[in-house]
């Protein structure tokens, strides 16, 4: 006799408690509706497989191809969404299917017709549940009778199956099954406990409503947090035989089972499945990058994901240009490009390659860095054609697939490593990449889409994503369900893990209207009366605490991200069958349990002392080993300004090299409007296609820059130009060409004539080996002068000339110096304004002056200020310099007290643009009033 | 449809009046649930309803009904919308899988709207936004769109909108007097005049002149271009070169930026941008909600207006109107237009609807609720009928009672509140222990200043209610506990039953952390998760798992991972040297032409570092939330954070950081976008400070003193509330976007005839001085904007002083010269303007008296220093964690019987020809399903009928995709054969095919076994056990399976049928169907 414990849903592993410890069956099998109609499909031989769910879409799509005439019920939705109207519909038909519609004409409503109509298009659909299910009565009906016997115990009441579930187990029975119903339930757990007296209560709503003792039999446990609700659940289950436990666990899988495994338990191995796991990723990246402009954050991401294509070395120079300039096609990223083929043919050399096979492989790596990031670019909103994506779709497809071999072939032998994991989701990733092509292919010829429409269909493909690995439970673990409806035996423990309110809905509600209802129910259709489906649901929840002999718990949490979340449903059933206040008698909080206020700890609660930490103290002043802290060889400007700004943060740059990761920090707003508009304004006056400086006038340099502005951004600072950001791209536009036109009127007016950009100028500071780039070299009359060239921050420029910290321009000024004893003339260019500013008004006509104290005595207290540091920090004292701490004492201990507070020499810190801010003082609140 | 009107003041139990009308209307019989539809204001006070009514439902005894609840549509007018959406899509045109958007995906979605209908205006736009300095006109224009978009309006409307802004625009400025070239040349004839003397005097050593000359500069660079200089720079200019010492230079100047006022370019930029803006908003109007259905999003706003438009199809109305029983709304005052539009459709369809609600509670005005227009429903659907008037306080204490009834009936009179919707009684009766303790408070602090470590301290407001607070517990009031009994018990007041309210949120995250410096914990709804110390150590994590070179990541995690904390010096110091050392070495390399060595990997000796670059092939696997987990996990976060203070709060807010990331998430999907551990970092960096994102949780286990804006604070009670922040008086100006009123309401039509009104504001943020702003404020408009914003001031005040049950606290700034820093109460006025409230602010500590008119009571005064505390808060005690265990390694609980088959040598007894080698044609990715398909069909067939058998392979071979590959008189054959086979052999057995096996393998560890037998035979004194496999390969091939794989894989199942059916295994074959054989094997089974 083959014996089939069937309940409402498939999973789960309640039923194991079925069996002693070990007992061993033959001929028994748990299984939910899918399981029952493979196994009948295995006994009549009617494969019970149904066909993805992607190509019953794509079908169905078909279908809906040729039925939409534009005036159907779905027609304009479908304008809309093509693909979310197929997915709905089709649920609608197989919802009617496993409600027993025969898929004969229906009336009622347009949108009924429709689905009748559609049912009866075309050829049969790739089978679903309904079909195969429909197919396997069919078969039961023709056979007459089993092969052998067979019983069926339903651990659901029938009412729980759909419709044509129904109809299966009516034709089983025909066929010679014996299927029971369940019996009636009883409570388990002994009478006098709170547990007992809960069952019962819950069983006969008649009875009077008990009070609770609190006797550990019923736990309400609740934490803040899910990690401190696990942890709490763990340390009670660390006290239970856990085999002899059901674990319903509906949410937070991963949670519970990084307490369980902290505390040393048994892990349950559960994992959501996800369509953001990083190896779903490459396809979504690539086809995004399908489209112009390519956003270079997504070329960074892809680049680093793990397990991008490309070797690492190629990755991290592409990475490097998307750094100095976001956009592919950008002479850094060509630049780029030719490096990553050259390091590559000569790793191949250096492997032993023969030269000819190395460039080879410098060439095929030129043509994957194509394959990846080039190709024909579309446009969003015109769309791609369905077979070119489908082309791209093939190409990742192809990778990934070659991953998996690549998987295997790396996985080490560990067991838990789950290093053969990879394999599973590689063969995932290339699976959609496969499906979503399938899906293209069958598309109609010609048909182009946008990339929303693109999108849409990629979501198919994914569905719900991967599940990682495949089950890892650890033995010992408790049986699991993940549904309170799925206990479906009675064991000793049923822990309740997420007892919160669900964040779905339940059971859909009745999608039908009255007339279709009548319409439907008519044709044989069997729909639910009110609240059918709800009652079913509300005994499911009831199930954990009846299925349970000696324990039940609930563990519960207050917080889901950072809003409060309410117990589950049942809690108010709860509530309401035991007397006023009665399950407070039951209710341990953690924090009454770590902090030793629990009336009574329900168990032995397994916990360590934690002592009080501060947070990290603010330092004003740290002590390292001076040789750590000598300055380097040569010195540059911005490490100058580093030094004298922050010595702190200047070690922590320059010494100790914790530099912050890349690809998060491409270039965007003033740093990338800047640094292009720099290289606009630097070309235009030093460029191989200069603009004719004699003759050309302010109206013309606003020209030149706006035609350069235009041919180059799309490129060289692509983010400007991505959709929606026409209103800042044209302000930027509108910046550049008037900073081009004040930069030429002003270089005229004040008769300095350009001649170099990005000069490299060698000399010392301090005595010191220095070294620069000045942003534009000008000369009168045989002498040069630095403009520095700044996007904004007059304000904040003026105040720097004035006090005298303006080091950058000094610095230049006297690196430029050829001999004589004064400095070249020195100022910013401040792009947003269209000034000059600068101290020296008789070198520079028409500028904005600033009264400050020139660049010798800027250079001069600088070079106090270095000496003061250097001394300091000769001695291993290392200062830090935010305006909310104090001066350390160890500072003037070692190099005697600072100068002045108003000295030349002394500056602010940067703190504002500092990446260590974290690791100094925290953040100040502002004042700020927020809302009416 | 009937509508019947609650008004319930504060306190007076409106929560339990509307569960009792909803079960009423259940349990009769006039509502079905699932016709039900209930509107709250919060989504937690949906489930608290829900959860109300069903426990309501339950102790009734009607289970049914209870359970029924779910159909019915309970939530937020926004989650009742957008399920209408979802059940009426296709009648709509609408996806059926519509998603809310995030704000930030929205503000994108916007953009690129705006980008299709911008047509090249942008360069003209922002021309005029340079001159008339609006900083951000996409924001402005989004305003203007949302408004519009809350009023159900359409760009026929906007249109009419923008004549009507444009008629009061053109009033406001007059005639202009100027014409625009004439006044642009005198402005440079006069700055020409003036810059020269300017920069003279900038070289000398005056800084303000220096600046002045600099400013000057600023506006030449700008006349230089032929441009106008923008209309506030000009004015502010005049401003500061208004003086006598340049009036010879600057009188020009000055004369004539003083009358810009009547300058036609000015009028024809104020109209200009009016216009463009009002033009470009009518237009993207309709492209942002064709943008949003493309990407098949809905924002709130598309949610209210679709489910309005949808409620108006007749199909729609007909298929609710059958289903409609009830609709309740809830906080009727703070529905907006649009959603009285959708609230009135749906009364419409139903039987009756229940308003309940308090307009004097009021205060979502600036969100776009307008309480004239709920009056005026209000009143239209009474059609003269009284509402139903709760009149009992069940909240607060007898004195509290009266003083919010006398103050407010007053003070609201002249704004349409007769006294009976005002005044409440007290609906118990203070337990004698109170009648001694004093109902209300007057906390006072002044502002001074200390010298501190040689900083300048000055006393704050947060710092004095800290005080306060500490003060009052010290010797805590008695306070009383909330239940349904007539008195109520007492205890004394501890932290948790003390909130402090203020007006902004900045100012509670100051009191917050005034109270944390006194060791109070609070409770406070901040932001900025992402930069409180467990928040930069969580992102830090996750940074690092993404980028394993993140040395700054790194440099965050060690350091408040604590790696520092013993010798900070030597763990910094470990860094430097080692970077030195590599420096050496890569000097050396450099000289010896060698390849350099790789930088170290920062703090690589700290474990939690370490760990994290080790778990990232780990991560690799994992969805971005996932990845967060997984290094908060492998950084040990949690028991970290549990050593902190307030630990609680620190717990809480990892909590919240899970939370961003699954919000990441969402958004990912929402943009259909690709989702990165490295996006996740980007994400979380983004956050910062602001309100709208990166919350902060609110951990309810500790207790702790609530810190609460007004706002937040509507609804609830505590027993002890302090009202702190009343210097706070800003209003809302005329020059805000704003929504006026129709001039008559139409009940049927609720939003017809209203519009959007817009004025340009040219001076960015000043304020004074400004004859434009004068004029302005003189409008009916500007009347009736203050006036507005004074009624809504006045309802958030009478919000705050209905929160308290036991005792109100006023906390203010107190000055000799000034009194008391109360500019908010100055609202509470009576009709001739002067003050109701007399509050004992200048009066000595102690007890005094607060009054209202006529009638006194007792207050206590209590005078605080606002000074930071001197002593450091007080030390705490260690906490407790759950311990940890050591990991025990374990295999996995199901037994796979190939992979791990049981000891013990297998052998060949011999192999026999069985139908011989059989014909197959399948590719190699094929070979799996190959399989497959034999075992289905040897599973299934019995002799019997050849068609119907050949028609069954057929099917099997197609289901698996392998027709072709083998043919089904193959499957015949074989079948055939191996039945003869057996039968020859073990006559009259009874075989078992596919058959399921389970076990619970006793043990330690204990095991699982779960398998399907392919077939075996049972005798009665034994059983023979067959295992199918479609090897197709060599003999030798198939001799070195047979020993090493398929023999070991029968060992499991043999001992388990065996103790199964406690009978032995008498022999077990492996049958070979492609080649044709079967071979016994011998098997271990110990
Ligand atoms: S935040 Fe300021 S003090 Fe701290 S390291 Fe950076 S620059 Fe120095």
């Amino acid at each position: 006799m083959l014996t089939l414990l069937l309940s409402a849903h498939d999973g789960g592993t309640a039923w194991r408690h079925l069996l002693a410890p070990g007992e061993a069956r033959a001929g028994f099998e748990s299984a939910g509706p899918l399981g029952l109609a493979r196994r009948l499909g295995r006994i009549l031989g009617i494969p019970a497989e149904a066909a993805g769910a992607p190509e019953r879409l794509a079908a169905y799509t078909q279908r809906l191809d040729q039925h939409d005439d534009g005036t159907r019920s779905y027609s304009a939705s479908r304008e809309q969404d093509p693909f979310g109207v197929a997915r709905f519909l089709l649920a609608l038909r197989d919802d009617l299917r496993l409600s027993g519609w025969d898929g004969r004409a229906l009336d009622g409503s347009s949108r009924l017709r429709d689905l009748a109509a559609l049912e009866q298009q075309g050829t049969r659909l790739p089978p679903g549940v309904p079909d195969l299910v429909g197919d396997l009565i069919d078969g039961l009906q023709a056979t007459g009778k089993l092969p052998f016997p067979v019983r069926v115990d339903l651990a659901s009441p029938r009412r729980a199956f759909q419709p044509l579930f129904r109809r299966v187990l009516e034709a089983l029975a025909a066929a010679g099954a014996i299927v029971n119903d369940p019996p009636p339930q009883s409570a388990l757990a002994v009478a006098s406990t709170d547990l007992g007296r809960l069952q019962r209560a819950l069983l006969d709503p008649e009875a009077a409503r008990p009070a609770l003792e609190g006797d550990g039999s019923l736990l309400l446990l609740e934490a803040d947090t899910p990690l401190e609700a696990a942890e709490m659940a763990a340390s009670f289950a660390r006290t239970r035989p856990l085999a002899e436990a059901t674990f319903v666990v509906a949410t937070e899988p991963a949670m519970l089972d990084a307490a369980l495994a902290r505390q040393g338990l048994p892990t349950l191995g559960l994992s959501s499945s996800s369509p953001l796991r990083p190896h779903l990723q490459v396809l979504p990246l690539r086809l995004a990058l399908a489209f112009k402009p390519q956003d270079p954050f997504r070329a960074a991401e892809l680049l680093l994901l793990p397990g991008a294509p490309l070797a690492g070395h190629a990755r991290r120079k592409l990475l490097g240009a998307l750094n100095q300039m976001p956009g592919l096609g950008s002479p850094k990223w060509l630049g780029a490009i030719e490096e990553a083929v050259v390091d590559e043919t000569a790793y191949a050399v250096e492997r032993g390659q023969e030269k000819a096979a190395a460039e080879e492989d410098g060439a095929a790596l030129r043509v994957r860095i194509e394959a990846w990031f080039g190709g024909e670019l579309y446009d969003p909103v015109e769309g791609i054609p369905a077979a070119k994506a489908a082309l791209l779709c093939a190409a990742v497809a192809t990778w990934a697939g070659g991953r998996v071999k690549g998987t295997l072939e790396e996985a080490d032998a560990e067991p838990e490593s789950g290093a053969g994991d990879d394999t599973s989701l590689w063969a995932h990733a290339a699976a959609v990449a496969r499906t979503l092509e399938l899906l293209l292919i069958t598309r109609p010829p010609g048909e182009w889409l946008t990339q929303q429409v693109l999108v849409q269909l990629h979501d198919v493909a994914v569905g719900s994503g991967s599940d990682l690995a495949a089950f890892v439970g650890e033995s010992g673990r408790p049986a699991v369900a993940s549904t309170p409806d799925g206990v479906t035996t009675p064991s000793a423990d049923v822990v309740w893990w997420g007892f919160v309110l669900d964040a779905g809905p339940g059971p859909a509600p009745e999608p039908w209207t009255g007339a279709e209802r009548e319409a439907l129910l008519r044709s044989g259709v069997t729909l639910p009366t009110p609240g059918e489906r709800r009652a079913i649901e509300a005994d499911g929840w009831r199930q954990p605490i009846l299925a349970a002999r000696e324990r039940a718990v609930l563990v519960r949490w207050r917080l889901a991200g950072a809003e409060p979340i309410a117990p589950h449903a049942i809690f108010d059933e709860l509530s309401t069958r035991v007397a006023d206040g009665a399950l407070a008698a039951c209710a341990t909080s953690s924090e009454r349990l770590l902090n030793g206020t629990a009336a009574s700890a329900p168990w032995k609660v397994a916990t360590t002392s934690v002592a009080p930490q501060g947070l990290m103290a603010q330092r004003p002043a740290w002590t390292v080993p001076p040789e750590t802290l000598a300055p380097m060889a040569k010195l540059s400007a911005s490490v100058l300004e580093s030094y004298l700004g922050c010595p702190f943060r200047w070690a922590l740059h320059y010494q100790a090299k914790l530099e912050p990761g890349g690809g998060v920090n491409l270039p965007k707003g003033n740093r990338l409007l800047g640094d292009f508009a720099h290289r606009i304004l630097q070309d235009m006056l030093c460029g191989p296609e200069k603009i004719p400086f004699a003759k050309a006038k302010g109206a013309d340099a606003g020209a030149w820059a706006t035609k350069a502005f235009d041919a180059r951004v799309g490129v060289e600072a692509t983010p400007l130009v991505l959709r929606g950001g026409e209103v800042e791209l044209d302000r930027a536009r509108t910046l550049v060409a008037n900073a081009a036109a004040s930069l030429l009127e002003f270089l005229k007016r004040a008769g300095w004539k350009p001649v170099e950009a990005e000069r490299e100028v060698i000399g010392t500071f301090a005595g010191h080996p220095a070294s620069g780039y000045i942003d534009l070299v000008v000369e009168k009359d045989g002498a040069e002068a630095v403009v520095d060239l700044k996007l904004s921050g007059l304000k904040y420029r003026q105040e720097e000339l004035e006090a005298g910290h303006a080091l950058q321009t000094a610095l230049y000024a006297s690196l430029l110096k050829k001999g004589g004893k004064a400095l070249p003339p020195s100022g910013f260019f401040i792009l947003e304004d269209g000034q000059f500013l600068t101290t020296e008004p008789q070198a520079f006509s028409g500028a904005t002056v600033v009264d400050g104290p020139g660049s010798q005595a800027t250079l001069k207290g600088s070079e106090e200020w270095f000496k003061y540091w250097t001394k300091v920090l000769a001695q291993g004292v290392l200062p830090v310099l935010h305006e909310q701490l104090p001066w350390a004492a160890q500072v003037t201990a070692a190099a005697g007290p600072p100068p002045e507070e108003d000295s030349l020499a002394r500056r602010p810190p940067p703190c504002r643009f500092c990446d260590y801010q974290t690791i100094c003082v925290p953040p100040a609140i502002e004042d700020e009033v927020v809302g009416p | 449809m009937k509508i019947d009107v609650v008004s319930a003041s504060a306190g007076t139990g409106k929560t339990y009046r509307l569960t009792g009308d909803l079960a009423k209307a259940l349990l009769d019989g006039s509502a079905r649930p699932e016709g039900v539809v209930a509107i709250t204001y919060t989504v937690k006070a949906a489930g608290e309803l829900e959860s109300r009514i069903r426990a309501r439902l339950l102790e009734k005894g009607r289970a049914d009904l209870a359970a029924r609840i779910r159909d019915g549509y309970i939530g937020t007018i926004h989650s009742v919308c957008q399920r209408l959406l979802r059940e009426f899509s296709l009648q709509a045109g609408l996806s059926p899988y519509l998603e809310p958007i995030p704000e930030t995906e929205r503000q994108r979605l916007f953009d690129v709207a705006l980008s299709s209908v911008l047509a090249g205006r942008e360069s003209k736009l922002n021309e005029l936004s340079r001159r008339l300095e609006l900083e951000d006109w996409k924001a402005k224009l989004l305003q203007i769109v949302d408004a519009a978009r809350a009023n159900g309006m359409d760009q026929a409307a906007l249109q009419r909108s923008a004549a009507a802004s444009q008629a009061g625009l053109v009033k406001l400025l007059g005639k202009p007097t100027i014409d625009g070239p004439t006044y642009l040349t005198k402005l440079k004839a006069a700055h020409s005049k003036l810059q020269p003397k300017l920069d003279e005097l900038a070289s000398g050593t005056v800084a303000e002149a220096k600046k002045r000359a600099a400013k000057g500069k600023k506006l030449a660079a700008v006349l230089d271009r032929g441009l106008m200089p923008s209309w506030k720079s000009q004015f502010q200019f005049a401003g500061e070169v208004d003086m006598k010492k340049l009036s010879a230079w600057s009188d020009d100047f000055v004369q004539l930026a003083s009358q810009h006022l009547a300058c036609e370019a000015f009028h024809e930029d104020m109209l200009g941008l009016q216009q463009a803006l009002c033009d470009l908003a009518g237009q993207a109007l309709g492209v942002f909600v064709a943008e949003k259905g493309a990407a098949s999003v809905v924002d709130f706003g598309d949610m209210l207006a679709q489910a309005r438009e949808v409620l108006g199809r007749p199909a729609v109305q007909e298929a609710l109107r059958a289903r409609l029983d009830l609709v309740l709304v809830d906080e009727f005052q703070d529905t907006s237009p649009l959603q009285l539009a959708v609230v009135s459709a749906l009364g419409a369809l139903a039987h009756r609807s229940i308003w309940v609600g308090d307009r004097k509670q009021a205060i979502f005005g600036f969100q776009g609720s307008d309480p004239e227009l709920m009056t005026a429903a209000t009143e239209a659907a009474l059609g003269g009928r009284a509402p139903d008037i709760l009149g009992k306080s069940w909240r607060s204490r007898k004195d509290l009672v009266e003083l919010v009834s006398d103050l407010f009936s007053h003070a609201l009179a002249p704004h349409g509140f007769p006294p009976e919707q005002v005044r409440l009684e007290p609906a118990k009766k203070d337990p004698k222990e109170l009648t001694s303790q004093p109902a209300l408070e007057c906390w006072r602090w002044s502002k001074v200043s200390e010298e501190r470590n040689g900083h300048k301290t000055g006393a704050t407001e947060a710092h004095a209610l800290a005080a306060g607070v500490a003060e009052l517990l010290a010797k805590p009031p008695l306070v009383r506990e909330r239940s349904t009994g007539e008195v109520e018990a007492l205890h004394h007041a501890t932290r948790r039953d003390v909130a402090i309210l203020a007006r902004s949120n900045a100012r509670c995250q100051q009191i917050a952390e005034a109270l944390r410096a006194r060791g109070i914990p609070a409770k406070v709804s901040l932001s900025g998760v992402t930069l409180t110390p467990e928040g930069v150590l969580a992102r830090a994590a996750l940074a690092l798992l993404a980028d394993p070179k993140d040395g700054v990541a790194a440099l965050e995690v060690g350091w408040l991972g604590g790696a520092g904390a013993g010798d900070p010096d030597a763990w910094l110091s470990r860094r430097l040297l080692e970077v030195s050392r590599w420096r050496a070495a890569v000097e050396t390399a450099e000289k010896k032409k060698e390849r350099k060595p790789p930088l170290p990997l920062a703090f690589e000796d700290d474990a939690r570092i370490a760990g994290l670059r080790k778990a990232a092939p780990a991560a690799a696997r994992l969805s971005p939330a996932q990845a967060l987990d997984l290094a908060l996990r492998t950084a040990r976060i949690p028991d970290h954070v549990r050593a902190w203070p307030e630990p609680g709060q620190r717990l809480a807010n990892l909590e919240a950081l899970r939370g961003e990331a699954l919000a990441y998430e969402q958004l990912c999907e929402a943009q259909k976008s690709a989702a990165t551990m490295l996006g996740l970092v980007a994400h979380l960096t983004s956050l910062g400070g602001d309100t709208d994102s990166g919350k902060q949780a609110a951990p309810s286990s500790e207790d702790a003193v609530t810190v609460s804006t007004l706002h937040k604070a509507k609804g609830l009670e505590w027993p002890v509330v302090v009202l702190s922040h009343l210097d706070f008086a800003r209003t809302r100006g005329v020059f805000e976007v704003a929504v006026e009123a129709a001039e008559a309401f139409d009940f049927t039509r609720p939003l017809e005839g209203r519009w959007v009104r817009w004025w340009p504001w040219p001076y960015g943020k000043m304020s004074k001085g400004l004859a434009l702003l004068d004029k302005a404020e003189k409008t009916p408009e500007a009347e009736r904007a203050a006036s507005a914003d004074h009624r809504e001031r006045l309802r958030l005040l009478y919000v705050g002083f209905t929160r308290p049950r036991d005792l109100l606290v006023l906390a203010a700034q107190y000055s000799d010269e000034q009194g008391p820093a109360t500019a908010a109460l100055d609202l509470l006025c009576g009709p001739d303007g002067k003050a109701l409230v007399e509050a004992p602010f200048e009066d000595e500590p102690g007890d005094r008296s607060l009054g209202v008119g006529e009638v006194s009571w007792p207050c206590r005064v209590r005078h605080l220093s606002g000074l930071p505390p001197l002593a450091a808060a007080p030390a705490r005690a260690a906490t407790r964690w759950y311990a940890a265990a050591p990991r025990v390694e374990r295999p996995r609980e199901m037994l796979n019987p190939s992979a791990e088959p049981l000891a013990g040598k297998a052998s060949i007894v011999k192999v026999e020809r069985l139908g011989g080698r059989k014909p197959l044609d399948a590719k190699p990715e094929q070979a799996g399903l190959v399989g497959d398909a034999i075992h289905g069909f040897l599973a299934a067939d019995r002799p019997g009928d050849p068609g119907a058998r050949a028609a069954m392979a057929t099917r099997i071979l197609k289901a698996f995709g392998v027709v072709g590959a083998i043919a089904p008189e193959t499957l015949l054959s074989a079948s055939d054969a191996l039945r003869a086979w057996l039968d020859a052999r073990y006559p009259g057995a009874t075989w078992y095919r596919e058959w399921p096996v389970r076990a619970r393998l006793a043990g330690d560890p204990p095991r699982l076994l779960v398998g399907e037998v392919d077939l075996f035979l049972e005798l009665p004194d034994g059983f023979v056990l067959v295992d199918h496999k479609s090897f197709p390969g060599t003999e030798k091939e198939r001799d070195r399976r047979l020993v090493e794989e398929y023999a070991p894989q029968l060992g499991w199942y043999a001992k388990v049928l065996a103790q199964a059916l406690k009978k032995p295994l008498k022999a077990a074959f492996i049958h070979l169907p492609i080649r044709g054989e079967m071979a016994e094997v011998g098997i271990a089974t110990t």
